[in-house]
């Protein structure tokens, strides 16, 4: 037994994935170009996959994560026996340099139904999107959401848990390494900037797993906190996307007028930037960048022939 | 505004008279440097303005003959004056609709719903200022030939307040007053205006339904004979909306044309020297109305409404727009708090944009000092097939996604397919061999329990006074003796499966550093049959109750021996048919 465990554990070191797999073979369906959980849904059968892909949307079939992380705490009732992912606002204000900047805070998007296994077929159950679960969250919408401050605080603590220490690290390297995954690919343009918002869900150990990013996310302001939340949000890319004389207007000159009392738990981090290549716009031209040089000494063609003469003479 | 509804009419009147005559005054004298800005301004505009006039100078010279009834309709505009101001608020509601200009959709319909609470807008206030300019271009012209007879008015700058009073007061008291049956006739009149008039955008056709639109309402209204007044302030109200459009289209070299227009404005001065200046000039030095008017706060607005109204005109002017397409409200919240304005039509031009989807389009479009919320190319990563072929693609360069991306497979393509199939049998197999290991787990603790259990009672008789019974029996406690172990078979199955697993174990030992190559194990050599069964198994939960117990035993214990063989990948070659047969059989006799 103790060997078995063992294998189990070389299993875990050498697959890092080996700890989604719960006990059920889910999978899950996803159109490519669909959002607001269009189209998702459960399989856990070979032949349901199948006719799945015979059919002429494209979609992809990703690992369902059967193990996140779910509390049960009938104290904290906003999460008690809920699946629940976390939307992080994530803003690439240019492209070369790579500048990406991470909000500090998020919000976190419940289940309305209590997590359950064995009814994979219920999308209220594994779907957090608010669009999926609308109908139950009537009259209350408040408890469709939750900040991500106040996560952190409960989860110091009831679970001693630290936020920015053992979870942010995480989202810092997803976000990072997703986007250095596709910088080849944008195109740089002054101008051009971007706010995405990536899904990430927490498994039972606490890390971070990124499910989707989201074009232009769609917030319904669904809370006040929400509301301000957005506020502080939008007024803080503006003044880093837009240059302050541009942001200035007739009515109000000075930007600075109309700020918005500042709050250390509202603002962006600059997480990640790339290197400055001097004027070059595409990735793929750094190769221009640097010096050539051509090493070697200029061929002499008489002593080549000389040698070619001596040779054939020994032969 | 509960004062200002109060007030006599006559002195409103007065007043509306008044302010073209200090008009005049102001612009003869030059006053203060904060004014002179504002002047110019208005001057470039009434300029412009007056371009649309010389093409309508014949509807011009049709009002100023009727002008000699104007005297009588004085006396008739005091009994009713309701009437007049209707006929004069009216057609600053049709002022501001937009055809090219920016602002102008949002402030009209903020006009129509709510005029009087947003009275400190810039809003409310252009549309008075349009009034103002339109009398002034006509009544400059009077100026150069009228400046002798002007010096009774001498002080100029309480009368420019008063004008600018009185621009507030008509419009709250025009809309707080509109009660009788044919003024209600009238706001029908002007929104049918209003209506014909929003169809035409191309600068000509505007003027010339202007010019028909007139006429039809004056044979609307032939009961009063007040109207040739009132009939002027709307054609002023109705003129100058296509005013404001032209200046701010963009045709500023009309300055240009200055000196056609002058001799044409002459013309029309002097056919209102004959008429409609003269009573003017009478109520003029009304000193009621100078008494009544006291407010100061208006001079402000009026000076905010100089500001807004040339915005296009100036060359160094800072007005910021924005196109927004998205829900994302609060975008456009922070903004408006900067003081930017949303434009709906002339997106190219917009100095940010907000939109939800991107097209290629926008990209080529897009110039230097222009903000747009997308980069070209984001498919790559936000939607799901993008994002995962970016991952396999940079998975030779080193980004593991594998640590925070659940794998994931296109089911279009035949390769990824294949891929996920295999992915997919070994997770029902590490699943089975899990959940076996569980039940595997269970059962076998119990045995040792029964174990504990009969060292315990036999070291109770030996010796009852030993503290360590105390432990022993408090371990016991909690044992419930189910059937299940009572039952021999499956007692049988989990030594069985120790067995196996210990005995692939041994395997794994003898062939040690194999585990490197754990992730590329595979089904594809087991039998299809077999595989099957696998999936099977792996969905139930053991003991498997429904199964007779030998065969499944066996069959159980061969698929989990060849699975594990199969994580072996080095060894199938050591292990080859005859090993596992010999194994097979090794099981067959174990069980009987």
């Amino acid at each position: 037994m103790g060997k078995l465990y063992k294998l189990k554990k070389q299993f875990k070191t050498n697959l890092p994935q080996f700890c989604l797999n719960g006990m059920s073979n889910l999978w899950i369906v996803k159109p490519s170009g669909n959002s607001k959980g269009q189209g998702i849904h459960l399989i856990s059968d070979i032949e349901e996959a199948m006719i799945n892909g015979s059919q002429n949307q494209a979609r992809i079939i990703q690992k369902y994560v059967e193990t996140p992380l779910i509390f049960f705490d009938p104290e904290f009732p906003l999460l008690h026996n809920k699946k629940f992912d976390i939307r992080q606002w994530v803003l690439v204000s240019s492209v070369t340099p790579l500048k990406i900047h991470m909000f500090s805070a998020s919000y976190l998007r419940i289940c309305s139904s209590e997590f359950d296994l064995r009814d994979f077929k219920d999308p209220m159950k594994h779907l957090t999107n608010f669009s999926v679960n609308k109908t139950q969250y009537k009259g209350r919408l408040e408890d469709s959401i939750c900040s991500s401050l106040e996560f952190a605080r409960y989860l110091k603590t009831t679970h001693n848990v630290d936020w920015d220490t053992q979870i942010k690290p995480g989202f810092v390297n997803l976000i990072t390494e997703t986007i250095l995954s596709v910088t080849d690919q944008l195109v740089h343009k002054p101008g051009c900037f971007e706010l995405y918002g990536f899904d990430i869900l927490l498994d039972q150990n606490y890390k971070p797993w990124l499910l989707e990013v989201n074009l232009s996310p769609a917030c319904a302001e669904r809370t006040p906190w929400l509301t301000e939340m957005l506020d502080y949000m939008t007024e803080g890319m503006l003044k880093i996307v837009l240059p302050k004389t541009v942001l200035a207007t007739d009515e109000v000159p000075d930007p600075d007028s109309v700020e918005l009392p500042k709050k250390d738990k509202y603002q962006w981090e600059l997480i990640y930037t790339g290197e400055d290549v001097g004027g070059v716009a595409n990735g793929n031209n750094i190769m221009i960048a640097n010096d050539l040089e051509i090493l070697g000494t200029k061929a002499d063609i008489k002593k080549e022939k000389d040698l070619d003469k001596l040779y054939h003479q020994y032969m | 505004m509960g004062e200002y509804i109060k007030r006599p009419s006559t002195e409103t009147l007065g007043r509306r008279e008044k302010r073209n005559l200090s008009d005049r005054k102001t612009e003869k004298s030059d006053a203060s440097a904060s004014k002179l800005d504002q002047q110019k301004s208005e001057i470039g505009e009434a300029e412009t303005g007056t371009c649309s006039e010389s093409i309508d100078s014949q509807a011009c010279k049709k009002q100023i003959l009727d002008s000699p009834l104007e005297t009588q309709a004085k006396a008739e505009d005091q009994a009713k004056p309701e009437e007049m101001f209707q006929k004069i608020i009216m057609p600053s509601r049709d002022i501001a609709y937009p055809s090219n200009f920016p602002f102008g959709l949002e402030n009209s319909r903020k006009n129509e719903s709510s005029p009087c609470s947003n009275e400190h807008e810039n809003s409310n206030t252009r549309p008075t200022t349009a009034l103002t300019l339109q009398e002034k271009d006509t009544q400059q012209t009077e100026n150069d030939l009228q400046q002798p007879s002007e010096q009774q008015f001498s002080n100029t700058s309480e009368k420019k307040k008063l004008m600018n009073s009185t621009g507030q007061n008509f419009r709250v008291t025009t809309i707080k007053e509109p009660k009788s049956a044919n003024s209600s006739n009238k706001i029908a009149v002007t929104f049918d205006r209003g209506a014909k008039q929003r169809k035409n955008f191309s600068k000509t056709q505007v003027i010339s339904t202007t010019n028909k639109s007139e006429q039809p309402e004056r044979a609307e209204q032939p009961d009063c004979p007040e109207k040739k007044t009132p009939g002027s302030g709307q054609g002023n109200g109705l003129d100058s909306p296509q005013k404001t459009k032209i200046a701010t289209s963009g045709f500023s070299n009309a300055i240009g044309q200055g000196n056609s227009r002058v001799t044409n404005l002459r013309e029309i001065a002097n056919l209102r020297d004959k008429s409609s200046v003269s009573p003017l000039r009478k109520d003029g030095p009304n000193p009621q109305a100078n008494t009544s008017t006291t407010p100061v706060k208006p001079v402000v607005k009026k000076n905010d409404a100089g500001k807004q109204k040339p915005k296009p005109q100036k060359e160094k002017s800072n007005v910021k727009y924005f196109v927004f397409n998205s829900q994302d409200d609060h975008i456009k919240r922070a903004l408006k708090r900067y003081g930017w304005t949303e434009t709906h039509g002339n997106t190219t031009s917009a100095h940010f944009r907000w939109v939800y989807t991107d097209q290629e389009l926008d990209y080529k479009l897009l110039q230097e000092g222009q903000y747009y919320n997308h980069i070209q190319n984001n498919k790559e990563m936000t939607t799901k097939n993008g994002l995962m072929n970016s991952f396999r693609n940079h998975q030779q360069y080193g980004l593991d996604h594998e640590q925070f991306f659940p794998r994931c497979y296109d089911l279009g393509s035949t390769s990824q397919f294949q891929e996920f199939k295999l992915d997919f049998e070994r997770v029902a197999l590490t699943i089975l061999i899990r959940k076996l290991w569980k039940y595997a787990k269970s059962r076998i603790d119990l045995v040792t329990k029964i174990k504990i259990k009969k060292k315990f009672e036999q070291s109770q008789l030996k010796d009852p006074d030993n503290p360590r019974n105390k432990k022993v029996k408090n371990f016991l406690r909690n044992l419930v003796l189910t059937e299940e172990t009572t039952n021999p078979n499956f007692v049988m199955h989990s030594a069985l499966l120790e067995y196996a697993i210990l005995s692939a174990k041994d395997m794994i030992r003898q062939h040690s550093g194999v585990m490197e190559d754990v992730y590329s194990y595979s089904l594809s050599k087991l039998p299809k049959k077999l595989k099957e069964e696998l999936i099977y198994y792996s969905r139930l939960d053991p003991p498997y109750k429904n199964l007779t117990s030998t065969d499944f035993v066996i069959n159980l214990i061969f698929i989990i021996s060849n699975s594990l063989i199969l994580i072996l990948r080095k060894c199938w070659a050591v292990l080859n048919t005859s090993g596992r047969l010999r194994m097979k059989r090794r099981w067959a006799n174990y069980i009987n």
